[in-house]
């Protein structure tokens, strides 16, 4: 069930009004069952390895809080983990393994006289949504087990964690302890929740629909065919999936939250502006920060983290970045994403201390020149990383690195000219700026504290959010556009 | 100490009643109420400005005509969002082009295109599609030797003598008989010198009556007789304007013309619906015509107002007179039966076929003749389609012989065309319509021979 669809459109009001109807004790329930029925309206089989994941990793969790030895918590971890990796290796890389062992195996048979066996081309695997999000989730929850905190004993409350349809399919990736806590008090009604998680859907929706949906059509036409567009044109689709990707992503998460918020819960939060960050460092502070905390805590540091100087560190931001980049997908483009985050961190560590010595280097960063400089060279940085994100292959990647590097005209439509005219693009983007410049000048709190907000009863505010669903719903294109991290 | 009225009233007040509960139930319904209408309003007017402001809504753009059937709202702009793009808006006379006068400037050469969503082109931008494309190639020679220049600004003279303007009358689902008609009542006033009529793999069969309800439109149908007289039939359209859609489009005429929000109303339910949609309107709009037709019943009761009364006499007045040429062997083209053809049912398709291409043939010698009365010349060019529509290609080699007959110049544009091209993977098309570079294959081929068509100042 896609987030922009009608069927979650009629499915969200309807939970949201039995959740906040049954009573406290049957909520968990509700929920769970709600969040099955979810994952499962895409393939009903899947809900059970859904639940398959869901009882081994809670019994592994109660076995691993139970275990007095340290080394026997730390055998049970390790089978866990084994497990939840196993299981995301066989669905999610199987093929990818398979595709790269059968490359391999034509290249050295080529050069070398080696009689490989050849292994089978592709298997019939459908990716289940959303497993790289849970395995995630399910690794993070055995290790702090292990670490000494407390397993989750109710076996309702810990399928919850695990199946909650809000961050389901594209996260956030939460933290058990936050999540079940919140699942042990009783959740009270509050209309100011309750309207943030309105707030917080319409935005999502609008970054979505309007936004990130237009964008999709002039980032997939240049990536058809990078070889053939012209270096304006290169630029306008990588520059559109920048925006692209940031639109559907957050929106996403905002839709999640405040889905969340809407049954009195609080998902973490996923995006902080990430495009205005100064240092590609900030930048993963500011983009997909439950993964990259995520990253931080339960890959970097205990592969040794900033402890074993210069090149170790470098070492374990790269190799943390690259397996990243592969959790990103199955593919070598990935990987390559991946390994550039992990170079661009390793560069930024040795550009900072450069310049821990030198003052006028800090008075020259702490200038506006220095600033605006910092900004460009990260956004930069970040846009070009996008091309081997966005690109089919590495090859095509390639291709648009050319296009956009080497001054060439293109030969189909113009892509600029598309942007331009051919939609409400630029209109689309102007209205989200003023809402942006709005919520940073704090036009909403100023208006509120000088008495010149009204204060409408909920009928004319239902009214108004009509209007707002029936404006972005006339945005949307005529072909409802998935999630680009579902395929994650 | 006495004391006044007033100074009692201060001093001893009696204690204000409160309100009962059914006034303050009253009171907070009427404050609701007051919210409601306000925020609605408000909405309304931002979401109608933020719509045009976005370029979205103006997927309503078609208006009836009691006499061609239906051609577009004036001054509304057309957003095409799902197959291409564009947002133009159709100009004050409803012709999706730039606004022209109707009496040409001194010197002026004026090119009329007549055809349906193909010629229409709202998948492109205005600016993109093949008659402005031939516009701009014919004013952009020079005069000193008929040369391309880099820049072909409109008011450059031209070998010529004079600048050329390409008016684009073309239509979304136009069949030839409404091309023909919208030549005699809008198109010839505008005095063309060559008109170029622009046929279909569809046109044939949307000049003669529907034998089926689905396949019905609303709009006027021609017979012939053995004589070769053409008349017009306007009771299909008749019955259309008696149905709760004309009802509907009546009724919200002002609102379909000026507000975005209902567009997008309109297109979320088409959208919704899908098929259902369109099942919906077959059942409850055109099966009850096609009942009332076929029971003959004399309730057709739309009168249409006078001035289409009159179009429509002066019209069919000029259909009197036999077409020229009729019933000769052009007419008479019987395609070969294909492998894979059951026999009765190639049978009925080729009756079909030959009862629809005598009057279209018809038709189009008769908008020669139209042409030539208005000191204006023919062109006519058929369009690409498919190699399995077999029907087609027997249409377009018997308008290569009327053209013989009649004197006007052919195109077949189906020859400029890669043979793998008519599909949506195709550059030259964005789903079934032209993209820009299928313009420009129109382009080259059209532009020589309407320069040859152009009378030299």
């Amino acid at each position: 069930m896609l987030f922009n669809s009608l069927q979650y459109l009629i499915f969200l009001p309807l939970v949201v009004l039995a959740y906040w109807l049954v009573p406290g004790r049957l909520r968990t329930v509700l929920l769970l069952a709600a969040s099955y029925y979810f994952y499962m309206s895409w393939m009903k089989s899947y809900g059970l390895l859904l639940f398959g994941l869901t009882a081994i990793n809670y019994l592994a969790g109660l076995a691993i809080g139970k275990l007095e030895a340290a080394q026997s918590k730390r055998l049970a971890l390790i089978a866990g983990i084994t497990f939840n990796v196993g299981v995301l290796a066989l669905f999610k890389y199987t093929n990818f393994f398979l595709e790269t062992y059968n490359s391999l195996e034509k290249m050295l048979s080529s050069i070398l006289p080696l009689n490989l066996v050849p292994a089978p081309e592709a298997l019939p695997i459908i990716l289940p949504l959303g497993i790289s999000f849970f395995v995630f989730e399910f690794i993070h929850y055995l290790v702090d087990v292990r670490a000494g905190n407390k397993p989750i004993a109710n076996p309702l409350r810990f399928g919850l964690f695990a199946a909650f349809f809000p961050s389901q399919i594209a996260g956030p990736i939460k933290r058990y302890e936050d999540f079940d806590g919140q699942l042990e008090k009783p959740r009270v009604f509050s209309r100011a929740q309750f309207g943030e998680g309105i707030n917080l859907i319409v935005r999502g929706m609008f970054k979505k629909v309007a936004l990130g949906d237009n964008l999709a059509p002039l980032a997939a036409s240049g990536f058809a065919n990078p070889a053939a567009i012209g270096t304006v044109d290169a630029w306008v689709a990588v520059l559109a999936f920048t925006l692209q990707i940031y639109f559907d992503f957050s929106g996403y998460t905002d839709i999640g939250r405040g889905s969340a918020l809407l049954l009195g819960y609080k998902l973490p939060e996923n995006f902080n502006m990430p495009y205005i960050a100064r240092s590609i460092q900030e930048f993963w502070h500011r983009w997909h920060m439950s993964l990259s905390t995520w990253l931080r805590d339960y890959l970097y540091i205990p592969l040794g983290g900033s402890r074993g100087g210069k090149f170790a560190t470098m070492k374990n931001l790269f190799i943390t970045m690259l397996l990243g980049g592969l959790w990103h997908g199955a593919s070598w483009h990935f990987v390559l994403w991946g390994g550039y985050q992990g170079v661009c961190l390793a560069i930024h560590r040795t550009w900072e201390r450069i310049a821990e010595g030198r003052p006028a280097l800090a008075t020259f960063g702490n200038s506006f020149a220095g600033k605006a400089t910092a900004w460009v060279v990260t956004f930069l940085t970040v846009v070009n990383g996008w091309v081997l994100f966005r690109a089919n292959t590495v090859a095509e990647a390639f291709q648009m690195y050319q296009s956009m590097f080497t001054l060439k005209a293109g030969t189909g439509e113009s892509l600029l000219e598309l942007l331009v005219y051919g939609g409400p693009l630029p209109a689309v983007l102007a209205i989200y700026a003023a809402f942006v410049i709005g919520d940073k000048l704090k036009w909403k709190a100023k208006l509120e504290s000088a008495n010149l907000l009204p204060s409408p009863p909920v009928t004319a505010r239902a009214v108004a959010l009509a209007a707002v669903a029936l404006f972005i719903a006339s945005l949307a294109p005529r072909h409802a556009v998935p999630f680009i991290y579902f395929q994650f | 100490m006495t004391t006044t009225l007033r100074e009692k009233s201060i001093k001893s007040p009696t204690p204000a009643k409160a309100p009962s509960r059914i006034s303050r139930l009253v009171r907070g319904l009427i404050r609701n109420i007051v919210w409601c209408f306000g925020t609605f309003i408000v909405s309304l007017l931002v979401l109608e400005v933020a719509l045009r402001a976005c370029g979205v809504g103006g997927e309503e753009y078609l208006k009836m005509d009691p006499t061609i059937g239906f051609t577009h709202l004036e001054n509304k702009p057309i957003v095409v969002r799902s197959e291409g793009w564009s947002y133009d808006p159709a100009n004050s006379k409803g012709i999706r082009d730039y606004e022209y006068s109707v009496t040409a400037a001194p010197g002026v050469h004026r090119v009329a295109f007549l055809g349906d969503s193909k010629t229409e082109s709202i998948q492109v931008p205005l600016k993109d599609n093949f008659p402005k494309e031939i516009e701009r190639r014919l004013n952009a020679k020079s005069s000193s030797g008929g040369r391309e220049t880099a820049e072909g600004g409109s008011n450059v003279s031209n070998a010529l003598g004079g600048k050329v303007e390409c008016i684009n009358f073309g239509m979304s689902g136009y069949g030839t008989a409404q091309e023909v008609l919208q030549y005699m009542r809008d198109v010839r006033q505008y005095k063309p010198e060559v008109t170029v009529l622009v046929y279909h793999v569809l046109d044939n069969d949307e000049n003669t009556a529907p034998v089926q309800p689905e396949t019905f439109t609303p709009r006027p149908y021609f017979s012939v007789n053995d004589q070769g007289v053409l008349k017009p039939d306007w009771l299909f359209l008749d019955a259309w304007f008696c149905s709760e859609r004309a009802v509907y489009f009546k009724a919200c005429d002002w609102l379909r013309r000026n507000s975005y929000v209902l567009g997008v109303l309109a297109q979320i339910d088409k959208t919704s619906k899908g098929q259902k949609y369109y099942d919906l309107y077959q059942q409850k709009v055109l099966l009850p015509i096609y009942e009332s037709l076929a029971n003959l019943v004399p309730a057709v009761r739309y009168k249409p107002d006078e001035v289409s009364m009159a179009q429509r006499a002066s019209l069919a007045k000029e259909f009197e007179k036999p077409v020229s040429n009729f019933g000769s062997t052009s007419e008479e083209q019987i395609p070969d039966r294909p492998p894979g053809f059951l026999e009765n049912d190639y049978n009925v398709l080729l009756l079909n076929h030959r009862l629809h291409f005598r009057v279209t043939a018809a038709l189009i010698r008769k908008l020669n003749q139209v042409c030539k009365e208005n000191g204006s010349k023919l062109v006519v060019a058929t369009l690409p389609a498919p190699t399995s529509q077999i029907f087609y290609f027997k249409e377009v080699n018997a308008l290569q012989q009327i053209s013989k007959e009649e004197g006007f110049d052919f195109v077949n544009l189906h020859e400029a065309f890669p043979k793998s091209a008519g599909g949506e993977s195709s550059p030259l098309f964005v789903g079934f319509h032209f993209s820009r570079l299928g313009h420009n294959i129109v382009a080259n081929e059209l532009t020589p021979v309407i320069e040859r068509n152009l009378k030299r100042n």
